[in-house]
């Protein structure tokens, strides 16, 4: 009688055991996973603070000069960018400024720019000139400061008008 | 005690009855599958570049707001993928891809990302031979099955035959390329966006 009993016990532990044999899976697949990345950046804007003051500096033998990295009356711009990223800043270098009504007098301009990554004008360094390749701070700003030597042994009593041109690009 | 003492044991007829209820859930009649059936050979999925990400900004190093960048099937970015499988078998590529890049600081903010996919399975040289011939799937589709090597001409063959002891069936390569574009971009914050792609290869089994 318990001879039996066992039998039957281990048929259906046998039978249990086959169901889930069956349900062994195979598997024939294979996955890789990429990743799609980029990196957004703002566009450059360029704020001007102060601009340059070529009236108050005092004329030194027929020169105006106007220090980027010393002089208080340098023009001053505040650039934003992106963090640490490089820019290209191109600026006019040279001009001559001619009396916009007689048309006689001339004053020849020399333009220089200093660059910091704070508002501390005596921490600048100058700007190669014409065109400069530098990094923005890692606030994505940078500190441009715009001086000027002005010669003026051509000039004649008048109105001179100029507009300085500075471009900025990232590389 | 014969067998027919034993059934007319009213005790031991009740266990015999409890353990047939209790089995009849797991016992089931033979199921026969004819899903397809390659034998031990396994799909293998290599990446042919290491470390393959999909890097917008190597296509275009500045990306700013309004801008949109395009990944195209020829250029250098596009990220190609080596399947090698048993020959005369149907291969499933199917893409999952999120339809935006997300910001890292910030997951809600989003920019539109479109991913695309081209195979080739015409047993090119390599993954830039095989760029020239691929087939692209239009925008939008993210799933196709293809054979592991496409046939030049004529009908198909006779089925595969079963594999005896130990012989291996012979292996083909297939290309799958994945590219496409994102943006254009929204006002959003500067900063790193990114998406995760998941690529499943299987073997079809029209099941």
């Amino acid at each position: 009688m318990i001879r039996k009993i066992l039998i039957v016990l281990v048929v259906s532990i046998c039978l249990l055991s086959e169901g889930i044999a069956q349900t062994i899976d195979h598997t024939r697949k294979a996955t890789l996973s990429v990743r799609a990345t980029a990196t957004v950046t703002d566009n450059l804007q360029m704020l001007t603070i102060q601009n340059i003051n070529l009236i108050a500096p005092e004329v030194r033998e027929n020169m105006i000069l106007v220090s980027p990295m010393r002089s208080p009356f340098a023009g001053l711009f505040k650039i934003i960018g992106n963090p640490n990223a490089r820019i290209r800043i191109t600026f006019l270098q040279r001009e001559t400024l001619v009396e916009s009504n007689e048309r006689i007098g001339e004053v020849k301009a020399e333009y220089n720019l200093s660059a910091a990554f704070e508002d501390l004008q005596i921490q600048s360094t100058l700007l190669d000139l014409g065109e400069a390749n530098i990094n923005l701070s890692n606030k994505g700003l940078l500190f441009v400061w715009l001086g000027a030597n002005l010669d003026l042994s051509a000039a004649l009593p008048g109105i001179y008008r100029s507009e300085f041109t500075i471009e900025l690009e990232y590389i | 005690m014969g067998i027919r003492a034993t059934y007319r044991n009213p005790i031991f007829s009740m266990f015999l009855a409890t353990v047939i209820c209790f089995n009849s859930q797991e016992s089931f009649a033979q199921r026969i599958n004819f899903s397809t059936w390659t034998g031990s050979d396994d799909i293998v999925l290599n990446s042919v570049m290491a470390g393959p990400e999909l890097k917008f900004n190597i296509e275009q190093p500045i990306i700013t707001s309004g801008t949109t960048v395009t990944i195209n099937l020829a250029s250098n970015q596009t990220i190609a993928f080596r399947i090698e499988a048993p020959e005369n078998f149907d291969l499933t590529v199917d893409v999952d891809a999120p339809l935006f890049l997300t910001f890292v600081d910030d997951p809600s903010i989003t920019i539109p990302l479109q991913v695309k996919l081209a195979y080739n399975n015409m047993l090119p040289g390599n993954e830039l031979a095989g760029k020239a011939g691929a087939i692209e799937l239009p925008i939008g589709f993210t799933n196709v099955t293809f054979p592991v090597n496409r046939r030049m001409s004529g009908a198909p063959g006779p089925p595969p035959t079963p594999l005896t002891g130990t012989e291996v069936r012979t292996k083909s390569t297939a290309f799958i390329y994945i590219y496409g574009s994102m943006g254009p971009v929204p006002t959003v914050p500067a900063g790193d966006y990114s998406a995760e792609i998941t690529v499943n290869v299987s073997f079809t089994s029209y099941d």
